[in-house]
């Protein structure tokens, strides 16, 4: 195994072609390297700049009533993680910014994409990218006829004459091939860090163990197509067939099928109109109390409520909003949120769980394309995919009925009357509210989310070392 | 010769089991890829309709109340009023859809099509965008033109890598030259032949698209002819890319190496570089002018009556003489919602010419690209070009200027605001800017002509290396 093994790297070293071909990568490589670090690096600054100028602007409001700032809002921005220089994933495709603001549960808006033309659907060059695209079409130029040249020169009878174990001359071959790949992913990898360590190292922390699990999932995919390309050519006869048939695979499963799989989705799980779901949620809000309108008649019972809570005797007193100790306004409104909270909670919960489904159909189908097992994989560990963008919204969601259960509170109990809504808090006030706090996942709920996809890998691998198992008990030498 | 050519070749073809199985494939790739169109189509369309009828019936009820209205109740100021009649009439605007947007989906799935038509609902707020499912775009859809510009060149390829090769691997080619016909002939008819048999996939999805495109409302026979007609362009264009690579007479393997490098380079790779390098010159940048807008928004509204009526004055001097007659807090409205309406046309402005500036950089790099070109064509015969969705969003916002004026012109000059002046509101002024599509292709049709000269050029060197 030892001999197949250098004399195939040998080889491999001295084709012209794939001299040239590995040049061209490296040099695709360094070029994506500069280019994603400081695109990267612009991102951040202008996400730390925008998150910056909404924090200000909240922040130097001057007097003004608390239920005026609800209305006023706040902004979330699409945070950016120093991962995300190695994969952007559906970021270009997800709302980037966020309105929080009373009453109203919005979904993120303006992707990038909207900004851009339909020559942007040709796909960013990121290291993931040529990782998951290019590299698979490397090895196949690299061993397309990794066994099916040595049977057309008759090698391969002369090899087994010398007692060669065809195990032994499989894995010789797939593991030449593989260092070959393993070393282009290692330098590649590293342009990537020394580009990012040059350029942009201070805008972002990079966390060592995402980078190892990162690669160490690109290098079991890079594995298992080496081995399954080797095997190809074994099991053809003609290094054209080979070569042929592995073309036909990649354009299949690398640019046909993803495209197939997600239309499968949407065709399988629509997702409902905008307006019907707008109904939907008026519907049932209107089920509930109005915050704003006190001649609402589920608004009038609550008062009732809080007058008899503060045991008000309304015979005697004149001024009933004069005598209540809290401002009924701030009440309602916060009734009001919470009923819609359980509303909106209902309803994109469906919502989302429609995506889910969808995107569940290329979970799944990892298991029948490594391509999508190691894409899901790399957007999670990177938090550009799905889940963490999901993340993002849950987060800002609760934030948000923070920031407005605290506007109401101040509202209710901050020293103003039923229906004064001239009513204004100090300019000091607006800095005892905390800001939103960017969620970052950690290595292990990455994984968690995106089991699916890792286990894909190691069926893969199991997949692999069986069928080179039963193909080196098959191999036919002439 | 021809005839006896185009048999044989029949004959070769119907022989060859793999080649009817990717035929028969491709035909149902081609009709997948039109169904798939047609429902991203349709769900817009259903989006559309639902919320052009919904305004339909908010116009009608508010003309019901202008019917039934005495000018007598307490309640007429509350019609009258502006904003009230706005919120009333929820106003909103659609974009002229193409019914080519089935063969060429673009970024018409991402792209909203509605947009409000409420003098003071920011564009911003983009209240009409559909759910989407980032996944799902990140994918990219599977539509015609993908169909076109990334399938049909890869059978083309298959069918044809070894349209020369194979008879000199099979040792033939000497059989075929001592006939009393040109080589240089018989290989172009044979590739001819190949190229018609991978266009047939081609020809039945346009035929199927005729059918299915023809009874839509909006269908435009000339379009849809040009659409078709950039397809083929494009088919010629690939014709004489695999009739240049089989001039050099290399052996089948290494024909496929070469025409798969070429596919890579012009499909995968040159695009895909050039959107990163374009990515990094035009960063999309975080939209800080939509908290600067709402900031710009809070504060106007804060500013006292005598700086609005200022402004009112400034823009309509004449309404100046008739002041002390005009109703002072609709003078203030109108201050206020003119200049948050200069505000968000300012930002706005600034937003598109950041994104055009990128599409011209886009059309620079053509030259680089031609790809790129066919598919700017596309997407502008099929109206889901940036281009035109920028010039929807400035004659909504154009309309909703107009509108403004038009209502708080009438509110404070005329005694009242009447059914009269309702039906006689402002409509939206669809961009009739005609688009070239031809300056897009044009890379394209210059390399189409130089690679066949280099063709031609080497004929007869092939001629003799056929032969050895």
């Amino acid at each position: 195994m030892k001999s197949i093994y250098f004399q195939t790297i040998t080889n491999a070293l001295r084709q012209k072609y794939l001299q040239v071909l590995s040049a061209v990568l490296l040099l695709l490589f360094a070029l994506v390297a500069f280019n994603n670090v400081v695109a990267y690096k612009a991102r951040m600054q202008s996400f730390e700049k925008a998150k910056q100028v909404v924090r200000t602007a909240w922040l130097n409001q001057g007097p003004q009533n608390p239920h005026s700032s609800a209305h006023y809002g706040h902004y979330i921005f699409q945070p950016v993680d120093a991962m995300q220089f190695l994969d952007n994933g559906i970021r270009p495709f997800a709302g980037s910014i966020l309105r929080l603001e009373g009453h109203a549960q919005n979904e993120a808006a303006f992707s990038p994409a909207q900004d851009k033309t339909e020559l942007s659907r040709f796909g960013d060059m990121s290291f993931a990218w040529m990782l998951q695209v290019l590299m698979p079409l490397f090895i196949i130029l690299l061993c397309f006829n990794a066994v099916s040249a040595d049977r057309e020169n008759q090698n391969l009878s002369l090899l087994s004459a010398q007692g060669m174990y065809n195990s032994h001359y499989l894995w010789g071959k797939i593991l030449a091939f593989y260092s070959v790949v393993l070393s282009l992913l290692v330098i590649g990898l590293m342009m990537q860090l020394i580009a990012y360590q040059i350029f942009a190292s201070a805008a972002g922390t990079l966390f060592i163990d995402k980078i190892v699990v990162w690669f160490a999932v690109y290098a079991c995919f890079l594995f298992v197509l080496t081995g399954v390309s080797v095997l190809v050519s074994a099991w053809f006869k003609k290094s054209n067939s080979s070569m042929l048939i592995q073309l036909a695979g990649w354009v299949i499963l690398m640019i046909v099928l993803p495209k197939i799989t997600a239309s499968a989705g949407a065709g399988l799980y629509p997702i409902e109109h905008k307006a019907e779901f707008n109904k939907a949620v008026r519907e049932d809000r209107e089920k509930g109390i109005d915050g704003h309108n006190p001649e609402d008649e589920r608004a009038k019972k609550f008062m009732d409520s809080v007058i008899a809570h503060y045991e008000i005797d309304t015979n005697k007193v004149k001024d009933v909003n004069a005598a209540l100790p809290v401002n009924v306004d701030g009440l309602v409104m916060q009734a009001d949120e919470e009923y819609a909270n359980m509303v909106y909670d209902k309803h994109f919960k469906r919502i989302r769980k429609i995506i889910i489904q969808q995107n569940n159909i290329s979970r799944y189908a990892s298991f029948v394309n490594p391509y999508f097992a190691i894409r899901n994989a790399s957007m999670g560990i990177t938090q550009s995919d799905f889940n963490s963008h999901l993340n993002l919204l849950n987060e800002a969601e609760l934030y948000r009925r923070y920031l407005i259960k605290t506007l109401n509170d101040k509202m209710a109990y901050g020293g103003s009357k039923t229906g004064d809504w001239g009513w204004k808090v100090d300019a000091s006030y607006w800095n005892t509210i905390k800001d939103f706090t960017y969620p970052n996942l950690s290595l292990l709920q990455s994984i968690k989310v995106n089991v699916v996809e890792i286990a894909a890998l190691f069926f893969w691998l199991f997949l692999l070392v069986l069928a080179v198992f039963i193909t080196s008990k098959k191999l036919t030498i002439v | 010769m021809l005839q006896t050519i185009l048999k044989f070749e029949y004959k070769q073809l119907l022989r060859n089991r793999g080649s009817i199985v990717a035929l028969i494939i491709f035909c149902l790739i081609g009709l997948f890829c039109i169904m798939q169109g047609k429902a991203v189509y349709h769900f817009q369309q259903t989006t559309i309709d639902s919320a052009l009828a919904k305004k339909e019936r908010n116009f009608a009820f508010v003309q019901n109340i202008f019917d039934t209205l005495t000018y007598k109740t307490l309640e007429r100021n509350s019609i009258e009023e502006p904003f009230v009649l706005e919120w009333r009439l929820q106003d909103v605007v659609a974009k002229e859809s193409s019914p080519l947007s089935i063969l060429s989906i673009g970024q018409s799935d991402i792209y909203t099509p509605l947009l409000s038509g409420h003098f003071n609902n920011e564009i911003f707020k983009n209240n009409f965008t559909e759910f989407k499912n980032p996944e799902q775009l990140l994918a990219g859809n599977l539509d015609t033109a993908y169909f076109v510009l990334f399938l049909f060149p890869l059978l083309l390829l298959a069918l044809s890598y070894n349209s020369q090769s194979a008879e000199k691997e099979a040792g033939i080619s000497p059989l075929l030259t001592v006939q009393a016909t040109s080589v240089t002939l018989f290989q172009l008819y044979k590739l001819l032949f190949r190229w018609l048999v991978a266009l047939v996939p081609v020809l039945l999805t346009a035929t199927v698209s005729f059918f299915i495109l023809n009874s839509l409302p909006g269908f435009s026979l000339l379009a849809f002819i040009q659409w078709w007609g950039i397809a083929f362009l494009y088919a010629i264009f690939w014709f004489v890319v695999v009739l240049l690579v089989q001039k050099f007479h290399f052996n089948s393997l290494v024909n496929a190496i070469t025409l798969a490098g070429i596919w890579v380079m012009l499909l995968i790779a040159i695009p895909g570089f050039l959107n990163t390098w374009f990515n990094y010159q035009y960063p999309a940048t975080n939209k800080t002018e939509i908290a600067e807008y709402r900031d710009y928004d809070y504060k106007a509204w804060d500013q006292p009556s005598a700086f609005h009526k200022n402004y009112l004055f400034t823009v309509y001097p004449s309404m100046q003489k008739d002041s002390l007659k005009l109703d002072s807090n609709n003078i203030r409205s109108f201050g206020y919602a003119m200049q948050v309406m200069e505000k968000e046309k300012a930002l706005h402005e600034g937003i598109t010419n950041k994104a055009s500036a990128q599409a011209r950089a886009e059309e620079n790099s053509f030259w680089l690209n031609p790809i790129g070109g066919v598919m700017r064509s596309f997407a502008t015969l099929s109206n889901a070009s940036l281009k035109q969705q920028h010039q929807f969003e400035k004659a909504v916002l154009q309309y909703r200027e107009q509108k403004l004026a038009y209502i708080f012109k009438n509110v404070l000059l005329q005694p009242h605001f009447t059914k009269e002046h309702l039906k006689g509101m402002p409509e939206v002024q669809a961009s009739k800017q005609a688009h070239s599509k031809l300056k897009f292709l044009l890379p394209i049709v210059l390399l189409t002509i130089l690679l066949l000269i280099i063709s031609l050029r080497k004929e007869q060197k092939s001629y003799v290396l056929f032969t050895i």
